[in-house]
This record gives C-alpha cells, structure tokens and sequence, in this order.
C-alpha cells in the first residue's frame, strides 16, 4: 500500500497558527478522485474548501471540530485500503461521539476526557452543563462551544432551551459575525487597551487632494496611508501584537484598510505600504475596492495586515475608538471634518501591553505634523521636490545671470539638501 | 506346602494371560499385554493376604494382582477385548483397572504417591486399612517413588510398596541402570525391608504376611522385594534375552514344578480352567462394545441467560478472604484438607493463606517436604479415598513437577475407570510477575492448564469475591486447579470504582464479571481474567480519558471450559462492539485468547475485529524496568487498542 498525497493544513495568512475543521467529507477509506473536495476548514478570516489532488482512498487524521496547525495532516490518500480496519463500527459512530441513550431527567456526575476538560477549563464551561451525559468528548463540548461561544457563556443559562418571553425576537449571528466578535475579542479581551486623538486641522486639504491625487480627488485618504506607513518605520512598536508575555514585531508593513459598505466589514491589506508611492497606493486601494464590491476578494487580500486603519470620513462622525483587530497592537480611526472647527479627529486605540501613551502621542503629533505640512506648507516629497527643483532653478539663474553670491547660493543648496534628506 | 487352590489361582492367571498372548495374535485385542508370566505368586502371596478393605494399585502389569484380589477374571477378559462389560466398560483396556479397591494405572512411578495418599485416606477414616503398591525395579528409575519413600516414612503412612524385581526393565538389564543396592533406598528413609522370591513360595507367602501384618500393625510403610521372572517378553514379541537364562527360569518356574510333580492335579486343574476360561470366550460373540454417548458428555446447551447483580467494593484483602474461606469451610467439613510446602502455623504458607488453619485444624492441614510431584500425587490418592483436599504449590512455575500427577492421574481417572470413581483434587497455585523473582518464579503459565481433560481450571481476579469462587469449588467433583495472582493477594475486591461504568457480576457459582458504560454503547470489547483485571480497567479509565474510547470488560473466572452462558454473552458484547480484545498476562501464543478468538470467529457471524494483548513471548527479566516492558501493562493494554482506533 503506497501513500498518494499528504493532505496539509495550507498556511493562508501571517496571523493564523490554527484552523478549525469544520467538516469532513468522507468517511475513512473510502474512494476519493481528483478535485474532490475532502474537507472544510475555518480560519480565522474565512472558510475554504480542501481538494484531493489524488485519486485513491482517503484516511483522515483529524475530526471535525480538531483544531489542527498549520502544516498538519490534515488526510492521506493511498493507493488501496488499509488492511485490518477496526471493525465497521468505528466507520458508521464519528469518533468520540457516544451513542447515548437519551433518557429524559436522568443526571450524571459525567466523566471528562481529557481534550474536553482541557476545552471546558479555557472556556469556563460548568460541568453541570453536560449532566445529561455520562461521558463528555471534545466533540461535545466543541458542539456546545458552537451554539454558545464562551464571551457570552459566563451569564447566560447552560439550557439553551429557555423559550425567550414574548416581546423579543431571537435571531442567530451570522458565522461572519460570529468570526468577527472572535476576531475582536484577541485584541479587546485583555481589556488593557486605550484610545488617544488628536485634531488635525482641515484647511487646504481638499485642495490637495484635488491637486495631487489621480483617484481620490476628494479625500486624503491616500496620502495619509503613506504617511502613516512610513511613520510606522520610525514607530515599529505600533506595527506588532502581543502575546504570552511577548512582544512580536512583524518585519514588514501592510497596512489594512477596513471597508465595510454593501458586503460587510472587511479589512484589505496594503502590501509593504511604506514602500508604494500614494499613487500606487490609490491604485491598490481602488483595485481592493473593486475586488470587494464583485466579492472576488481573496484570502491573500484579507490577512497579513500588520496595522489597520478604519475610515469614517464620509459617515458624519466625530470621534470614535475603533476596536483593535487580532494581532495587532493597534488601529487608527478616521472621524469626518468637523466644520464648525474646521478640523477632523484622528484616533488610535492601542495595546498598553505593547506600548504607552508617550510613545503613541509622539506618534499622533508626528502624523498631525506632517499631514498639516502637506497642504499648508506642501511639505510632501513631491513637493519637496518640486520645491527644490524651483531653488535650483533659481541658483542656476542666479549663475547665468552672473548675480552670483556664493552666500546666497550656498544656503539655497543647503536648504535644498535639508528638504531631500529630510525624511519626514 | 502352600494350599491347592493358590496353584489353581497361579495357574488361573497364567492361563488367561497366555489366552490373551493367543487373542493378541489372532488380532481380537487392541493394544497390548504385559503379561506377568513366571511372576503369578508374588500376586497370588500378597492378594489373598489382604483383607477387603485394603487396597491394591497396580501397575501395566497388573493382570495377576488384579485376578488375585478381585477374582474377577471374566472382567479382565472382557475388558481387554472391548467388552461393555469388561471391568472399565472397554475403556481403561489392560493397564487401567478399577474394582473394588483395585486400581491401576501405566504410568509406574506415579502410582506409588497416590497409592500413598489412598493409604492414608484409609488411615484418616481409622479403617485399619492398608494399601499394597506394585512396581518393578524399573520403576526404581522415577524419581517420585523416593519423593513418595520420604513422606510415607516420616507421616506413617500405611503403604506397602512391593518391588517385583525381574531383573529387567523392558529390555533394560538391571545392572545397566541400577546403581546401588534396592534395598539400602528403602532403608535410606527410615523404611523396613522385607525380601523373598517367588522361587520359594513358602517363604514367599509367611514373609507376605508379615510385611502385611507389619504394615497394618504398626501402620507403618514397608517396602518388600520380590525377586522373580518373567518367561515371557515385556510386552508382546519383543525379547531379546539370553534364551538359556528364560529357559532356565522356566525349569525352575514354581507352576511348572507343581506340574512335574503333580501331575494328575495339574492335568485336572488345567482343563477346568481352560474350560472355563473357553466357555467365556464363547460368550463374548454377543456382547455389546461401549457405546459413545454414554462415554461422552454431551455439552450442556440450555441457554439460561445471565442475572446480573451490582459489585460491591470489599474491604479485606483478598488473602484474608481465602483465609477465611478455609477457616469456615475446614470448621465445617472435615474432608477438606490443606496441603503444601511451608502451610504450618506460624509461618502459614510463603503468601500465608494458610494463616492459623494448623492451629485451628491439626488434623486437617499437611505441611510437606518440597516434592511438587509427589503430594500433588497423594493429594489424588486422597481424593480418590473420598477426601477433599486443597493442595497449594507455592509458586505457579513450579505447578511444572507435578504436571504427570494433573495430565495422567487426576485427568483420567474418572474417564478411564468408566466412571467409577471421580478425584476431587483443588490444585491452587499462585501465578503472574511484577515482583522482580525472575524467569523461574513470574510465569503465567494458565495456558498449559487449561484443554486438560476433565480438569476445571479456575482464576481468582480482583474484580470478583474469592469466596464466591471457592464454594462453587468445594461442590466440584471432579479435579479443580486455581489459578490466583500473586499481587492480587494483597488487594481489595473491586477498589476502584469507575465513574459511570456499571460493575456488575453475574449470579452464578463461576461469576462473570462485566464493567460497561452507563447509557453509552461501547465501542470494544475487552475480555480477561485473573490478575490482568486490575491493569484492563485502569485502562479503561485511561483510553476514555486520554483517547475517548468507551469500552467494556467482560472478566471470565471459569476460563476452562467455559460455559455456553459465558460465551453467549461473549458474543452479545463482541456483536455490539465488533470490535474484540482479550488481554492475558501469558504470553499470546496458543493460550486463552486463542482459545476465544477461535470460538468466536467459528460461532459468531458478524465480521468482528479482534486482537489479543498479552506478554512478550520471552522469559520475564528480573529487573523492574524491563519487567514492566515486557509484562503486559495498562498502557501496553491502552496502546493497542487505541491504535486500532485513532490512525494518528
């Protein structure tokens, strides 16, 4: 008997280390051909199908429910059955599910695997809530754990059957909900985080962005991407996350961009954004759009990022602490301008396990800085450019004209070395 | 001069025997004859000594001591013919006799024990009995005649052993394989000596007498040489000696003197008895053979199924319990006995089952010499006398020295005799390693003592009382050997609970044990016994709980034969599971897992998967860490089963 493929657990983003399975296909030993989609497995982004690339008889190394990592055997094919299965007993009962009488009113001082209480410790199951049941597998509690996510499981009553009172209309979460608040939870659940803001002043900005976008003529959105990008180089304790006593910082920077108009929320990555420039930036981020509006969005597009920014420019709000997305340590609000004042508000909720306050206020000062140098003073690289580029013209007047004053022109090239070289 | 009608006796004998040479060559005998030709004295001398009660336990060549003591000469006939009505209905043939205190056996050395252990029965009753063993001096060559010297000299045992010694054992000549003087071994133990030959019947007969008033008087043993010869070969055909030495004996040969110089009676004697001896062969032409089923026992069918009840946890160790046992049954039968090495009181036994019983029970409990064979091979004799006698071997590899008395005494005795007499011998021994004593003091070997003819074999488990056990035991009537645990001894029943499996046992004199899930189905089965129980449930607690893999145990204690009820619920658990494991503390090979794997495999329809779990087929090292991995363990138990299952 030869093995045909080693079915793997794909690694599709940066962030996830485990996927879940969500469903499998077949049962042990039976034929599978080519394209056949074996199993499902969740993540923590989205769901999405596993092929066989081999005909032959599948044996699987998980169940549904298992948690596997990334790189795990998730199934072998081989060239024939195995030879001295277990009887056929074990094929029709999925493994670690017990057929069990279910008589009404009997209760159980019920006896835990392992894998279940391990699962009931880290999602503070109360044991009563199995009483039914003699014996308790993973399967079960990851049943239980399905219909009633631990966040909300601390309050509410094990017995799902409580029929609601009348006034109230009851309707499930979606998965994509349900994936969100788990997404949101990584972040928010150690409750230390902490949201700073600071007003960056409006004026000139739509004559900017009029004047130095191709795409997004009336928002700054672009610019501040960019901006932000290669701040972060300056700050690379806002482009990591925390976990177990450890701070992990990611070696490249992805902005995410957060969308959420007609197909839910999502959060596209800007690859290594501190290296496009903002019209290659409006490029992408107009190309995502389009993905996420003809839902062709892939995997690819919806992990990896290092550090978020969510945009409510357009929704009339004025300030608002966005929510840090997981593995993160930290995410950047955008409020809508604020007329009276002629300014709008910029927020960042951070990790205070990662980083403090000093440091992300230097942050926002820097970005306030550099964005209000953009159209007051047009303090942009490209300007910059254009700016020393006219000082040169004019030192090369000065020159042909005969009018020369190395004073003069030696701090015109000292300025013009100060503009190129300064990064920020 | 010795009276007429010891000739007549003598000449009767010789005269069926050479009837038998005759029918052997015609083909109307199956197997052959030891005929004792030459010798008929020495049985006619001591046989008409005796008195009815006492007994006689022969040997392959027993056909004139049988004729002598039973006078029963057409049994004899018929017997070796085949007959139904022979002496053992056909069965037992030329070398396995039984009538009225006449016994015999082919297997020379062994009868000298129980023979022994038949005397003393008779000396426990107070009948003033004795008992006369034949062997020849070939038989000088076992080893169990001196073990069996030994002990009847020091407890006074009422034995005669009588030595026909031919000069031959076989084709052997004495001289190539007997080193020493015959009489010195009997003497070496303390035992009286008395000696004549069959060449002078006179002194031959008086000298009989006094052995036997000797014995009877002082209730002593005694061991009495006869030197005689036989005329004819071993068996039949096979005589390679110096036909100048045969043809001398024969000229010397009393019956052929008595002949020569009585001529007129002789003649007279001779046609009436092979008148009588023609008028039963006659009348063998209408007689029936044996018939099979009234051999046989038709296995019991009836399908009463198993009461369960709930297993209580104990308190006492188990040794106390058997303890205990023996007390409360020793107090009220005084037919059981307590025999084995080391048993007095204060010492009680090397794992002291025998506490106190020697205090309690002078008269019941035998502490013995180390001879494995022999008192196993007196405990028969006991039993045959009517006794019931537990015999303990203190180790189970040593249950190997006593393997003749279990195989071709105890086994067949019951069969062979045609049913006349039944030997209910308890044979205990303690098996299983764990301990560290080695190769020679760890073995589980249960798998050669069970399939023994007509022996029920038994293991005590920690599951179930031992005393349940033991009084179903005490009603068996025929032989019985029990296996128990060395480190069970020291255990509670049923300590460990586990939580949401029932433990029920079956409400029966040999009960099932039965751990399953509460309101769950199983997925396996898992059959076993003795002192692998306790590792199998610790193994159950472990493949649920590490594996999530819910099973049930079925613990059998009547592990040969096991009875139909047993099976069927065997085969209930297997249908449900389909999936079987039976854990053994032996090593797999050929044993008690085979056993079942094959009877479910024939009976049952339904494709099951089984495997059997037990010791690596090696001698058990004495160094803990390589015992434990080579013994059979929990996670041994675990392992196997749960690769059966989780493919990772």
């Amino acid at each position: 008997m030869r093995e045909l493929e080693n079915i793997v657990i794909p690694r599709e983003n940066v962030n996830d280390e485990y996927v879940v399975i969500n469903s499998i296909l077949y049962k042990n030993g039976d034929k599978v051909s080519k394209a056949d989609i074996i199993a499902t497995i969740e993540t923590s982004k989205t769901d999405f199908s596993i092929e066989a690339q081999s005909s032959g008889y599948i044996y699987y190394e998980c169940k549904e429910g298992d948690e596997l990592e990334i790189g795990a055997t998730l199934a072998k094919i081989f060239d024939l059955r195995k030879d001295g299965e277990p009887g056929e007993k074990k094929e029709t009962a999925p493994q670690g599910a017990f057929h069990v009488e279910e008589k009404s009113g009997l209760k159980f001082d019920s006896e835990f695997s392992k894998s279940a209480n391990e699962l009931m410790v880290a999602n503070n199951i109360p044991k009563s809530v199995f009483a039914h049941k003699p014996f308790v597998s993973k399967d079960d509690v990851l049943s239980y754990l399905k219909s009633n996510p631990s966040e909300t499981n601390k309050f509410k009553s094990p017995d799902s059957k409580i029929t609601a009172p009348s006034n109230i209309q009851i309707e499930k979460i979606s998965s994509t909900k349900k994936r969100e608040i788990a997404y949101l939870g990584h972040g928010q659940n150690a409750g230390l985080t902490c949201t700073f803001s600071i007003n960056i002043d409006n004026e000139g900005l739509l004559d900017y962005s009029r004047k130095n976008h191709k795409i997004f003529k009336l928002a700054i959105l672009p610019t501040l991407v960019s901006e932000i990008s290669r701040l972060l180089e300056k700050f690379p304790i806002l482009n990591a996350y925390y976990e177990n006593e450890q701070i992990h910082k990611y070696s490249e920077i992805n902005v995410g961009y957060a969308i959420d108009v007609e197909h839910g929320l999502k959060v596209i990555t800007l690859y290594k954004s501190n290296t496009l420039s903002v019209p290659e930036i409006e490029t992408l981020i107009s190309d995502k759009f389009e993905k996420y509006s003809k839902q062709t969005l892939e995997i690819s597009d919806l992990t990896n990022s290092t550090f978020t920014i969510t945009d409510l420019s357009k929704s009339g709000i004025h300030y608002f602490k966005p929510l840090i997305n997981k593995n993160q340590a930290a995410i950047l609000g955008i409020s809508s301008v604020n007329f009276k004042t002629n300014t709008f508000n910029v927020s960042i909720t951070f990790d205070h396990r990662v980083t403090e306050g000093k440091t992300v206020a230097a942050f926002l000062n820097a970005l306030k800085n550099n964005m209000e140098r953009y159209y007051k003073e047009g303090g942009s690289y490209i300007n910059r450019k254009q700016q020393s580029a006219a000082l040169l013209k004019k030192i090369n007047q000065k020159i042909t004209e005969g009018s020369f004053d190395s004073g003069e022109v030696l701090s015109y090239l000292k300025e013009v070395v100060e503009m190129l070289s300064e990064k920020l | 001069m010795i009276d007429t009608n010891f000739y007549r006796e003598a000449l009767l004998i010789r005269r069926v025997e050479e009837t038998f040479l005759h029918l052997f060559s015609q083909g109307k005998l199956n197997g052959t004859v030891h005929t004792c030709v030459g010798q008929e004295f020495s049985a006619v001398a001591f046989a008409n000594q005796l008195h009815p009660e006492d007994f006689i336990f022969s040997n392959h060549r027993c056909h004139g001591h049988f004729i002598a003591f039973t006078k029963d000469h057409k049994g004899l006939i018929l017997e070796l013919i085949g007959k139904k009505d022979g002496v053992c209905g056909g069965i037992g043939g030329s070398q396995h006799l039984c009538h009225n205190n006449f016994y015999s056996n082919g297997i020379q050395g062994g009868i000298v024990p129980v023979a022994a252990g038949l005397a003393l029965s008779g000396k426990l009753k107070k009948l003033n009995s004795i008992g006369v063993v034949f062997i020849g001096d070939g038989t000088l060559g076992e080893g169990v005649v001196y073990e069996t010297m030994n002990i009847i000299s020091k407890w006074n045992i009422p034995l005669l052993i009588v030595c026909e010694n031919n000069s031959y054992a076989q084709s052997t000549k004495i001289d190539n394989t007997l080193a020493g003087n015959i009489l010195a071994r009997a003497e070496a133990f303390g035992i009286k000596t008395f000696e004549s030959t069959t060449g002078d019947v006179e002194h031959l007969f008086s000298e009989a007498d006094n052995s036997i008033k000797y014995v009877r008087e002082s209730g002593k043993p005694a061991f009495h040489m006869v030197s005689t010869y036989r005329l004819n070969a071993h068996s039949k055909g096979d005589d390679d000696r110096d036909p100048h030495e045969i043809a001398l004996y024969k000229s010397k040969d009393p019956i052929n003197v008595f002949a020569a110089n009585n001529e007129a009676v002789y003649t007279e004697l001779l046609r009436n008895i092979d008148e009588e001896i023609n008028l039963i062969l006659e009348s063998i032409e209408t007689m029936e053979n044996s018939d099979l089923d009234s051999y046989i026992d038709r296995a019991d069918k009836t399908l009463a199924e198993h009461q369960w009840t709930e297993i209580l946890p104990g308190q006492e160790r188990m040794v106390n319990l058997i303890n205990t046992f023996f007390k409360e049954t020793m107090e009220r039968n005084n037919k059981v006995l307590f025999i084995g090495e080391d048993v007095l009181s204060p010492y009680g036994g090397a794992f002291k089952i025998a506490k106190d019983l020697s205090h309690k029970f002078p008269n019941q409990v035998f502490t013995t010499p180390i001879s494995e064979a022999s008192i196993v091979g007196i405990s028969n004799g006991l039993a045959l006398g009517g006794f019931k006698p537990f015999v303990e071997i203190m180790f189970g590899d040593f249950v190997t020295l006593a393997f003749d008395q279990i195989v071709n005494h105890a086994s067949k005795f019951h069969h062979m005799y045609n049913k006349q007499v039944t030997c209910p011998i308890v044979i205990r021994t303690p098996m299983g390693g764990g301990r560290g004593y080695g190769p020679t003091h760890s073995q589980s070997l249960d798998k050669f003592l069970i399939g023994i003819d007509n022996i029920t074999t038994v293991a005590l488990n920690s599951l179930i009382d031992p005393q349940i056990v033991l009084n179903t035991i005490v009603d068996e009537e025929h032989p019985v050997i029990l296996i128990e645990n060395k480190l069970d001894y020291g255990r509670s029943i049923a300590k460990k609970k586990l939580r949401n499996f029932n433990f029920l046992r079956s409400k029966s004199g040999y009960p099932v044990g039965k751990i399953s899930p509460e309101y769950a189905e199983p997925m396996f089965t898992i059959v076993t016994y003795g002192g692998s129980v306790t590792a199998t449930i610790d193994a159950l607690e472990k493949l649920f709980y590490e594996y999530e893999l819910l099973g049930e145990i079925l613990v059998l204690t009547r592990i040969h034969p096991i009875s139909e009820v047993d099976y069927e619920e065997i085969f209930r658990s297997c249908v449900t599971t389909k999936n079987l494991f039976i854990v053994e503390e032996g090593s797999g090979f050929a044993g008690f897992g085979s056993e079942i794997i094959s009877t479910v495999a024939t009976r049952v329809k339904d494709k099951i998967f089984m495997n059997k779990i037990s010791s690596y087929p090696v001698p058990i090292p004495s160094s803990s860490s390589l015992e434990k991995m080579v013994l059979v363990s929990t996670d041994t138990i675990v392992d196997s089963i749960k690769k059966v299952f989780v493919n990772a």
